[in-house]
């Protein structure tokens, strides 16, 4: 198991880095073209807010799995030492089941989302594409971010590593 | 009121046994409204929340000045930063930290970020310090609370959250913050100033610099002004909105990143998008967990529990303000500045509207009090990060280092408390 998460993860991840650095390039790009089309050349882009919320949705949930196999996810510090000095073996456990079990409903939900734009067939407002195209790249990056969370809980190897929150992989 | 109550207590619990704050407030919320409405709702209400919020126009201001932040980090300008500020008050008793209060400002107000401001200006501003013989309380103290400085100066991510949170105009908030930020700055230099009379070795005089190194310096810390203007005059003229503010601000960053030497290859700018993206990922876990907690907090009636409770007690804006800034002092001592501003604002929103608050004063007051958390025990985050830079120095120097800044920090509270207009003045010529 914990080979294929070797030989897996670092891909999935590799792809993601680059996919969502080039959303982020392309959010920032589309703002900055759409002003100065606007006042230079009187010429915004058609729906430009509209792909920028899409963009921005997309980000996230590739940013999601980047943080979800590393466990950088923010925590409150305060009494986590005491709960982990006492119940080593146990915290982490219970703590990354946890973070599974609400991933999972986050991305069951999400594609149930999906599902149902897919089966209203709704369109966004302005541009009016299918609503389906945007909600289910995210239900799909949500459920990879899950798969990247379990490998990289599969690859720390014993949940106690793993629980070393914070650092990149 | 029992159930929202309820529910408080278990998010706390959770987090105190080490549950990602995300992930523990999201579930908290969805259970919270399962029990008063039933599974299926609650269930769908998470995804419609979670799928509005990742699609929200006005959030998308986040990323982009994150971006802008690490671009701004990467074009390693911290350094002139400093020298430019020391070429204008070195010669002063204190100059070097005096110095360090206004590059922190410069930094973390262009790099929105507390945290990479105390741990870079550890690294630029201590070492000179230490040459002078300055008291380790005095720089460490003046590094940490200096790195808290741009949570107020705009862009700020805790002003756009409390925007979202309060339904209030984010460039509004932006140009609400400026004088609050200029008047810490003030505040911070005369605490330093305070410190080296009571103790003139704490912090002696620095010698002057040499002309052409302080002009190179001044000469290279102009485009980062200059961007900082733009960004901000932009949102002051309406000339456009946040969001597209912080993508000029990121692309103008860039540019001078690049100008300096920077972002040259492929990698370098993979490098800065995926730190972006990342710390991106990371607070909008938090957003959607604490937005969909926000909705069971508003089905239990909680907020409006309160309303009743401050008309039946005829309780005034400024009493309920205070009591509201009490408890975020209190929730300072767990969380950090955005889950502050995410838990408690939806819940007193109501009584705040009902009690007719000025809501973008209130949010200056509510950001300067989240400020307080980073350099006061137990947490005191950017104090652990200087610490952590420099590991020699004593936690308790820099505890005590602070104290003199969260002075300022108390007294900038009362003021902007007593003067509403400190906050109010710029926005009002906005509108």
């Amino acid at each position: 198991m914990q080979s294929i998460a070797r030989a897996v993860l670092p891909r999935i991840l590799s792809v993601l880095e680059a996919f969502s650095a080039i959303l982020l390039f392309l959010m920032m790009a589309l703002t900055f073209v759409d002003v100065i089309g606007r006042y230079v050349f009187t010429a915004p882009i058609f729906g430009a807010a509209e792909m920028i919320q899409f963009l921005l949705a997309m980000t996230i949930f590739g940013g999601l799995s980047l943080i979800n196999a590393s466990d950088s996810h923010i925590t409150v510090e305060v009494f986590e030492p005491w709960f982990k000095k006492r119940i080593p073996r146990l915290q982490p456990i219970i703590v990354q089941g946890f973070s599974v079990m609400v991933m999972m409903i986050i991305a069951w939900q999400l594609t149930q989302f999906a599902i149902e734009a897919h089966e209203i067939g709704s369109f966004t407002v302005v541009l009016e594409w299918p609503l389906v195209v945007v909600a289910g790249t995210v239900a799909g990056l949500s459920v990879i971010s899950l798969i990247a969370q379990i490998l990289g809980l599969v690859l720390s190897g014993d949940p106690a590593v793993s629980s070393d929150h914070g650092e990149p992989l | 009121m029992i159930t929202a109550l309820t529910g408080f207590g278990v998010l706390l619990l959770l987090c105190f046994f080490g549950f990602r704050v995300g992930f523990a407030t999201l579930f908290v919320g969805l259970v919270g409204f399962a029990f008063e409405r039933g599974w299926s709702p609650a269930l769908s209400m998470a995804g419609q929340q979670i799928m509005d919020d990742a699609m929200a126009y006005n959030l998308s201001v986040i990323p982009l000045f994150i971006l802008m932040g690490v671009f701004i980090y990467r074009a390693d300008i911290s350094r002139d930063l400093y020298v430019a500020a020391y070429s204008a008050l070195g010669r002063f008793r204190g100059g070097l930290a005096l110095s360090t209060v206004v590059a922190c400002a410069g930094f973390s107000a262009v790099s929105g970020s507390s945290v990479a401001t105390a741990a870079t200006m550890t690294r630029v501003a201590m070492p000179p310090m230490r040459k002078y013989k300055y008291h380790d309380s005095l720089s460490a103290g003046t590094i940490a609370a200096g790195g808290t400085l741009g949570i107020m100066i705009p862009p700020s991510v805790p002003l756009v959250i409390f925007g979202i949170v309060a339904e209030q105009d984010i460039g509004q908030l932006f140009i609400a913050g400026v004088l609050p930020g200029i008047l810490l700055v003030g505040l911070f230099l005369a605490a330093v100033a305070v410190v080296v009379r009571l103790d003139p070795k704490a912090g002696p005089a620095g010698e002057p610099l040499d002309k052409d190194e302080a002009r190179r310096a001044r000469r290279a810390v102009w485009p980062v002004l200059g961007l900082f203007l733009l960004v901000l005059g932009g949102i002051y003229g309406r000339v456009f909105t946040p969001t597209e503010a912080s993508g000029i601000g990121a692309v103008g960053a860039a540019a001078i990143a690049f100008s300096r030497g920077h972002l040259r290859s492929l990698a370098e700018w993979r490098a800065a998008l995926v730190e972006a993206t990342r710390t991106t990922a990371t607070l909008f876990i938090v957003i959607f967990g604490a937005l969909v907690f926000a909705q069971f907090i508003n089905l239990s009636g909680l907020p409006y529990d309160l309303v009743d409770i401050v008309d039946d007690y005829e309780f005034s804006g400024t009493e309920l303000v205070i009591f509201v800034a009490f408890i975020a002092i209190l929730m300072g001592m767990i969380f950090e500045s955005i889950g502050i501003l995410l838990l408690l604002v939806p819940v007193f929103l109501p009584s705040l509207f009902a009690a007719n608050v000025d809501m973008i004063w209130f949010g200056i007051i509510v950001v300067l009090v989240t400020e307080l958390g980073l350099i006061t025990p137990p947490i005191g985050m950017n104090v652990f990060v200087v610490r952590s830079v420099m590991p020699d120095i004593k936690l308790g120097h820099i505890f005590r280092g602070v104290t003199s800044f969260i002075v300022a920090d108390l007294v900038a509270l009362v003021l902007v408390f007593l003067i509403p207009a400190i906050a109010t003045f710029l926005p009002a010529l906005m509108r």
